[in-house]
């Protein structure tokens, strides 16, 4: 099979999965009746279309019908960039904004545009310097935000 | 006529100093987003949308729709000057847009696609006065029946017109829609899906999603691809000779015309408009072979619709609630913020509001023809800033913005797992767009679905019962039919890049 089909029968059996991971996750919720409807109901049904169309999916990839409009992904430095995010969310409660603006910072970095030495400095001074002032100014959190130690 | 109060009325909303200070800085943020590659319009709303929450919803409102219009704008910009679709809307303009830079014209190119765009501006306004009304009061009689019919044939619609593989955005779809269960159900309070986390108990934070799927993924995407820095052309002169004027008049009309009447339906929208009308040009044209040579009429048609589709785009979300695509969706969701419950109701009940868009759009236009045309050397510039500057100030911008919605870090933690799934879906074909418009109308269909099936005591007759729902199930039941006869599903023919 080439790159392009496995992808998509890849793509469509993780959607049947997650169909059927879904009908069996709504059970937890009470089901009802059509005229009354408990909160299980709504994602049964979709969960349940989410499951044909993923079989719908593989068949059509099986069938050979190239991926139309698919984008060369890669897990390379792309990954940075997510991971950058990623570590924003951890660190910005524990260790404050000043951290985790350099954190994104770092992570852009290592994914490699050629930073110079003066270029990172500067780029993150003034990254910092904004976050902190967005974070006082504009969601008007306390100043232990940027360095809570 | 009456209606052209109203909209007066709305100038008089817009040009009070803090509504026109806010359009003023959503179009020129559109703008600024619409040159720069890889940072959209939907991306822009996403990060910009928590800001919105300390201004007040008219201005919101007021400058997230500069920010759509503005960007639609600017993408031929530099899709003239470098060959470089700013928005993967004005890939059409570069077919003749670069081609008339390069022979030395890209002054009356910048020119006339500025000139298309706003008289698009100025007619589609009118139409939306004239058109709105009527379809909002027609909106007032709809019951819940009517709305969960409307909800499945809008979502019907964006995946028949939309480009790319049906099943595909039919699938995301669902996935938007099963994405807006998590979270408290409103009529019993059972925590849905919510596996413990606290952040989503009032459901997912869209705005975590889309700058997860709109900005996270397109950075990843793009980091694949080298910068590619092609030479500007030269601006010589910048008003266009009368033969380009008399060329251009009437496919700037049919533009309009095209892109107003696209911009409504769901799913197609600007893209599928300027196509739509460059292929109009190019089969009404005398000598076909001067298109992809520099033909005027391949930028003034296609800038043309593509600005009327912008602002057409704005109907169904500001007089039904309903979006017709994932940047309305957006706006959607931050009048729901600001306590704005979007339907038929806004247009009476908050007329500020609705009139003061609309006014403003035209502002807006004005203000973009006035802006665009005298600064292009700032765009240009702005286009050469390196990555390694711009991309970790996006992402902070989008942390913070996601983070200060809730002040939640684990909203941080979904955008992050948003940006790799969406750019895992972008590899596999999959568009992020459907599942959108379905994260918003996923609570809209499921409560109007259940309301109704209340009062019909489960009987799924009511649907076809009740007049109008019935017509809206037919129209649907139309779109499938059209949509499963492969042989009947004309595609518009995409000229070669």
């Amino acid at each position: 099979m080439d790159v392009d089909r496995r992808k998509g029968v890849a793509g469509g059996l993780l959607v049947t999965l997650l169909g059927a991971a879904t009908v069996v996750a709504s059970r937890e919720y009470d089901i009802g009746t059509p005229g009354n409807m408990g909160p299980g109901f709504f994602p049964m049904i979709l969960g349940g279309l989410l499951f044909l169309f993923g079989l719908l999916n593989t068949g059509v990839a099986m069938a050979g019908r190239p991926a139309e409009g698919a984008e060369r992904i890669t897990l390379g430095r792309s990954m940075m960039l997510p991971l950058g995010v990623l570590l924003f969310g951890l660190l910005i409660e524990r260790a404050g904004a000043v951290v985790a603006t350099l954190a994104i910072a770092g992570c852009v970095w290592m994914a490699g545009y050629g930073f110079r030495i003066w270029e990172i400095l500067l780029v993150t001074v003034v990254l910092v310097v904004i976050s902190c002032l967005m974070f006082i100014y504009g969601l008007q959190l306390p100043t232990t935000y940027l360095l809570p130690w | 006529m009456e209606h052209f109060a109203d909209l007066m009325h709305g100038f008089a909303v817009a040009l009070q100093g803090e509504n026109f200070l806010y359009c003023w800085i959503g179009a020129v943020l559109g703008t600024l987003v619409g040159v720069l590659p890889g940072l959209g319009p939907i991306a822009t709303i996403a990060i910009l949308l928590p800001v919105t929450f300390k201004i007040p919803a008219v201005a919101s409102l007021i400058m997230l729709a500069g920010v759509y219009y503005g960007a639609h704008h600017a993408g031929s910009t530099t899709a003239i000057m470098l060959n470089m679709p700013g928005e993967p809307t004005s890939v059409v303009i570069c077919f003749d847009g670069y081609p008339m830079a390069r022979d030395g014209r890209a002054g009356p190119a910048l020119c006339t696609s500025a000139i298309s765009s706003f008289l698009a501006g100025c007619i589609c306004v009118a139409i939306i006065t004239l058109f709105s009304p009527p379809l909002a009061a027609a909106a007032l009689k709809f019951g819940a029946a009517e709305y969960a019919s409307l909800v499945v044939l809008a979502l019907v619609a964006t995946v028949a017109f939309s480009i790319g593989d049906f099943l595909k955005s039919s699938t995301m779809i669902i996935l938007g829609l099963l994405l807006s269960t998590v979270g408290t159900d409103i009529n019993s309070g059972a925590m849905r899906f919510t596996f413990g986390m606290n952040n989503v108990v009032d459901g997912v934070s869209f705005i975590a999603v889309a700058v997860g799927l709109f900005a996270v993924a397109e950075l990843m995407l793009q980091t694949e691809s080298p910068t590619p820095i092609r030479p500007a052309a030269k601006v010589r002169g910048l008003l266009p000779t009368r033969a380009d004027l008399l060329a251009s008049w009437a496919p700037i009309l049919r533009g309009t015309g095209i892109g107003a009447i696209f911009g409504v339906m769901p799913g197609t929208g600007p893209l599928i408009s300027s196509f739509a009308s460059y292929t109009v040009e190019k089969s009404l044209a005398r000598d076909p072979t001067r298109f992809g040579r520099g033909a005027i009429e391949g930028v003034a048609g296609p800038e043309a619709a593509n600005n009327a589709a912008a602002l057409t785009h704005f109907i169904p979300m500001l007089t039904l609630g309903i979006p017709a695509g994932a940047a309305m969706a957006l706006m959607l969701g931050a009048l729901m913020i600001h306590g704005i419950s979007p339907g038929p109701r806004v247009m009476a009940e908050n007329p500020d509001l609705f009139w003061g868009t609309v006014a403003s759009m035209w502002i807006g236009n004005l203000m973009l023809l006035v802006l665009n045309l005298p600064l292009i050397g700032i765009w240009i510039r702005l286009l050469r800033m390196p990555r390694r500057f711009l991309y970790p100030a996006i992402l902070v911008f989008c942390c913070i913005g996601v983070y200060s919605v809730i002040n939640s870090y684990l909203d941080v933690l979904l955008a992050a797992g948003f940006g790799v799934l969406g750019y895992g879906l972008r590899g596999m074909g999959y568009s992020p767009s459907p599942l959108m418009l379905g994260l918003l109308l996923g609570r809209i269909l499921e409560e109007n679905l259940r309301r109704a099936l209340l009062l019909s005591h489960g009987s799924v007759w009511i649907f076809i019962e009740r007049p109008i729902s019935c017509v809206l199930l037919v129209a649907t039941a139309g779109l499938i039919a059209y949509m499963a006869l492969p042989m009947l599903r004309r595609r518009i023919a995409l000229p070669p890049h």
